[in-house]
């Protein structure tokens, strides 16, 4: 009688997708061999919705650094296995915002920072490990770089040491070059993703008339 | 709505659904804990699902009995309410 499938654990919902007559997509985790392994599903029949679900899983690999499972089509995982999905799912999201004409390539780990008036680079130590580093002469270089690492640390869960405050780390250990470019400019601005996080999930909610914005 | 499981009483699924809410109402036995939702039940996904969105699912019918049937069809619930009537 139900038509809705066991897709795994739903992480992350675009509700309404306008790249895409409004469609829902959804980011499932599923368990296989490989560890974590993740699915893109729509439950839209449109005509469209195959293609658009294709575009952001490619951008998913492309963007984010994912790995398509070759066994499995449509599946995708981080090539350490790991889940890091909070950092994940942001990039769903971002991937979801583009349309398809604009998904895809690495994203630089080099950004221009209007607060710092410099641009800041994101230098890999190797194990997982990066430092957002500025030009030695600009003068907000070093509080930038903190803020900037405190934000990846917020965004994809990463480790960070008192000692060392530009420098993040991966809990698995691994390099994700590319996940640290598609995060990169959220990373400089924290407070506008929680920001849009808190509307995201406040959306939809129902409020009695008179608890609602410009009523009396 | 949810019944204490102290009210079960014969082998689950012996009851339609609509049996076992009006015996949970009334405090008789049940075979299971019957789930309801007094309000409606609509998600975007189901709306997908059956092809039946906002805001035309408020105003045509057959779209509106088709997105609330899925509260029983595809989520279990042991209800159906027919009408969705978001004011804002």
């Amino acid at each position: 009688m139900g038509l809705t499938r066991d897709l795994g654990r739903r992480i992350e919902l675009k509700s309404m997708d306008p790249h895409c007559h409004d469609i829902s997509l959804g980011l499932y985790r599923q368990q296989t061999v490989e560890g974590s392994s993740y699915l893109v599903h729509t439950y839209s029949a449109h005509e469209d919705a195959p293609s658009r679900v294709s575009e952001i899983v490619r951008g998913l690999v492309e963007v984010a650094g994912m790995v398509s499972l070759a066994e499995q089509p449509g599946l995708v995982t981080f090539p350490c296995g790991g889940r890091h999905e909070k950092a994940l799912r942001r990039s769903f999201l971002e991937v979801c915002k583009l349309p398809g004409s604009e998904i895809g390539g690495v994203l630089p780990l080099v950004r221009p920072d209007k607060k710092a008036e410099c641009e800041l680079t994101i230098e890999s130590l190797g194990a997982g490990s990066y430092r957002v580093t500025a030009p030695a002469a600009a003068e907000l270089g070093p509080r930038r770089c903190q803020a900037v690492s405190r934000g990846f640390a917020k965004l994809c869960e990463m480790d960070s040491d008192e000692s060392q405050p530009c420098v993040v780390r991966f809990g698995c250990g691994m390099e994700h070059d590319a996940l640290m470019g598609a995060l990169f400019f959220r990373a400089q601005n924290v407070r506008s993703a929680m920001q849009e996080d808190e509307l995201a999930a406040s959306r939809g909610t129902l409020a009695a008339p008179g608890s609602q914005d410009g009523n009396p | 709505m949810v019944v204490g499981d102290d009210q079960a009483a014969a082998v689950p699924g012996e009851m339609t659904s609509r049996e076992r809410v009006l015996a949970a109402l009334a405090g008789s036995p049940v075979d299971r804990t019957p789930v309801c939702n007094p309000t409606s039940v609509a998600t975007v996904e189901l709306m997908d699902l059956v092809d039946a969105h906002f805001p035309d699912a408020n105003r045509d019918a057959e779209k509106m009995s088709r997105l609330a049937a899925t509260s029983y069809t595809e989520l279990g619930f042991d209800s159906v309410m027919p009408v969705f009537t978001i004011i804002q």
